[in-house]
């Protein structure tokens, strides 16, 4: 009771401040308040930790593989119509039907994505550009197809340059500008894999989750210390729940990390690689007709086969070839063996009957040079094509199933995070209210 | 020339590109051409037989280099004989006097080389005729290419106003386009003759024999009228003038 001088300081404080700090229900209330004010932040943080790995699996899944897959599309059906051009102008004016409607295919399947692609693209002002400029090229591309056709029914050589006018537009404008596009989309991939998998949410969520739980924790330990009651249920059953909320978050992160893992090695990466295979390969076909067409003096072209294909079987260190690189991105997938192996034999053949028309048309035979173009090499490169098509499929599946399970789950937990934590408070504040009130009354 | 002979037949260099002279049919995908049937009679005045001919396809840098070094016997691809070259080859006779000359469009206005004041012309990069038309006509544009027939693109799609060529080059475009004149000028006289080897007078003197007599009998006539008189361009066979006398 008596002495003044401490009394004479705490006149400083406001007399209901110092009740709260020095009396043990005041300390209480603090702790109540306390133990909301932490449980809140816990549901802020906790809440847009999970709001921005969500957005991050549904960029992946729903916008930057999408396009991606739209350029890489793009990319295939506007190489295919070049080279599919390329080998029916060799048939001269006997092309058959089959080619004629492959490239009539290409021209429109072309149109189709470069519309897909620019509905993907978002606001990009430069993605949209290169958008628009394809969309123009392509009209002129296939004018000077066209002509290039016509001349050569007519059995005019001056086709043979329409064509070549046809060609290095397509290559050294349009597929360049899907090159900028399909680049653009990979660095997009790639960032917003990175923001799937960061670790600074599962940690931020642990070191949160963590203080609030310690906090419960030491919320009981103070009870049973001042009340002697070994049990608070309110405290108990917020400390399990937090716990409980903390655990599914973190497995649902670390699933979408699995997942997110998944999708890029299995499925994109392998689809990007295989991607490569295949435009390598379109590029090498029309290397080699154009080479034919341009009778002996398609030297650029013949080179331009050769740096296609050592892309394709040698790689720049002689062994880590693009298709190696394949095999080594499915091995993981433990499918991997036969399948490299059979496209790797599938390359092979079609190098052979490229070497075998290269000798023909070396050595004057011109002609026989061209129908082994049209026939065995064109079959080669078409079995190439297709097992590619088909494992570029494969990997898609993979890519999407994965970026499917990365981003499911979250919605359920987005709302029980926040409901449970409060829940949690609530609980809380029952908890310690029972013991303030047995001091009141 | 026994060298031939013990083969059993002529290894010609030619050109496949080049419509009307040397130029591979896309229907038949053989080669045909002015130059390709004189070559033949080459042959059939050794063999006695036409058919007995290999050709090997040789672009313009190539040509030269492969008769210099023996892989073929002889070229005949539209080639101008002018002292450089004869410094490495030994040429035929004059078979064939060509101009080069100048191509529009039919209705272009341009009637003649005054009029390519401010206009583009077309040439193929690195040839004589770039050089030519610089003289001939300095106020003109030039437009430089790098394969023959991409001029006759250019023209066609509206880059360019006029081609500069020689005037069997700009035949075989007339063929493929009716809507072009090629202006009566000639600007330049270009003598095209066959390039074989040095150091067989032999063989040169042999060709010669043959031209002189498909000048005396009217193949080289008739060669001149089945691939060139369609065009209207048609120049009679010139007269031949011999290194070591007639």
């Amino acid at each position: 009771m008596g002495s003044y001088p401490p009394r004479e300081i705490r006149v400083h404080l406001p007399a209901s401040i110092a009740r709260l700090v020095t009396t043990t229900p005041g300390q209480l209330r603090l702790l109540s308040f306390a133990v909301v004010a932490a449980l809140a932040f816990l549901a802020l943080t906790g809440t847009n930790a999970l709001l921005r790995r969500e957005a991050a699996a549904r960029a992946v899944g729903l916008q930057t593989e999408p396009l991606l897959l739209g350029a890489e599309d793009l990319y295939v059906s506007l190489a295919d119509a070049d080279a599919t051009a390329a080998r029916t102008f060799l048939h001269s004016g006997l092309e058959p039907a089959s080619e004629r409607e492959r490239y009539v295919g290409d021209i429109r399947t072309s149109g189709e994505r470069i519309a897909a692609v620019g509905s993907q693209v978002g606001t990009s002002p430069e993605q949209l550009r290169t958008v628009q400029t394809i969309t123009g090229q392509l009209p002129i591309y296939d004018g000077f197809v066209e002509e290039a056709r016509a001349n050569n029914r007519q059995g005019f050589p001056v086709g043979a340059n329409y064509l070549n006018q046809a060609s290095s537009l397509m290559r050294n404008q349009m597929l360049a500008e899907v090159t900028n596009l399909y680049e653009e989309a990979t660095r997009r991939l790639a960032s917003d894999y990175r923001a799937g998998t960061s670790p600074i949410e599962p940690v931020i969520l642990t070191i949160i989750g963590v203080g609030a739980i310690g906090l419960l924790l030491w919320s009981q330990h103070y009870l049973n210390d001042r009340t002697n009651r070994v049990f608070n249920v309110g405290l108990l059953a917020a400390t399990l729940l937090i716990a409980g909320m903390l655990c599914w978050s973190l497995l649902r992160l670390y699933s979408e990390n699995r997942e997110l893992v998944s999708s890029r090695r299995d499925g994109a990466d392998a689809v990007q690689v295989l991607t490569a295979a295949r435009i390598l390969l379109l590029r090498a076909e029309s290397d080699d007709s154009l080479a034919l067409i341009a009778h002996g003096t398609g030297d650029a072209f013949v080179k331009d086969f050769d740096n296609a294909t050592s892309s394709l079987v040698e790689g720049t260190d002689g062994e880590n070839t693009v298709l190696l690189q394949a095999l080594t991105s499915r091995h993981q997938t433990k499918t991997a063996d036969p399948i490299a192996g059979n496209l790797q034999a599938l390359v092979a053949t079609f190098m052979t009957e490229h070497e075998r028309v290269r000798q023909l048309d070396d050595t004057g035979r011109y002609q026989e040079a061209v129908t082994v173009s049209l026939t065995d090499e064109s079959s080669a490169a078409q079995a190439l094509d297709s097992e590619l098509g088909k494992q570029i499929a494969l990997a898609r599946a993979q890519m999407d199933a994965h970026a499917k399970n990365a981003r499911a789950g979250f919605e359920m937990l987005i709302i029980a995070l926040p409901a449970a934590i409060a829940l949690a408070a609530v609980s809380s504040l029952i908890g310690l209210q029972q013991r303030i009130a047995e001091y009141d009354g | 020339m026994r060298k031939i002979q013990e083969r059993g037949r002529l290894i010609a260099g030619v050109d496949q590109t080049t419509l009307l002279f040397g130029y591979r049919n896309p229907e038949t995908g053989a080669i045909e051409g002015f130059d390709i049937d004189l070559l033949r009679e080459v042959a059939r005045a050794i063999f006695g037989d036409p058919s007995r001919i290999e050709l090997k396809v040789a672009t313009s840098p190539q040509r030269l280099p492969l008769v210099m070094s023996g892989d073929v016997d002889i070229v005949a691809s539209a080639i101008t004989v002018n002292c450089s070259r004869r410094q490495d080859v030994d040429f035929s006779s004059i078979y064939y006097l060509a101009h080069q000359k100048v191509l529009v469009m039919t209705g272009s206005g341009i009637n003649g080389v005054p009029d390519l004041k401010g206009k583009t012309v077309c040439a193929t990069i690195g040839s004589t005729s770039v050089d030519n038309i610089r003289k001939i006509a300095p106020d003109a544009v030039p437009y430089s290419v790098t394969t023959r027939a991409d001029c006759l693109v250019a023209l066609q799609e509206g880059w360019v106003q006029s081609i500069t060529s020689d005037n069997t080059i700009l035949d075989g475009f007339h063929a493929q386009d009716p809507n072009t004149q090629i202006l009566p000028e000639a600007l330049t006289d270009e003598p095209y003759g066959m390039a074989m080897q040095k150091g067989h007078p032999e063989f040169v003197r042999f060709v010669n024999g043959v031209l002189d007599r498909s000048r005396t009998n009217g193949t080289l006539e008739s060669l001149n009228e089945r691939w060139l008189q369609s065009t209207g361009e048609a120049a009679p066979p010139p007269t031949p003038r011999y290194q070591d006398g007639p």
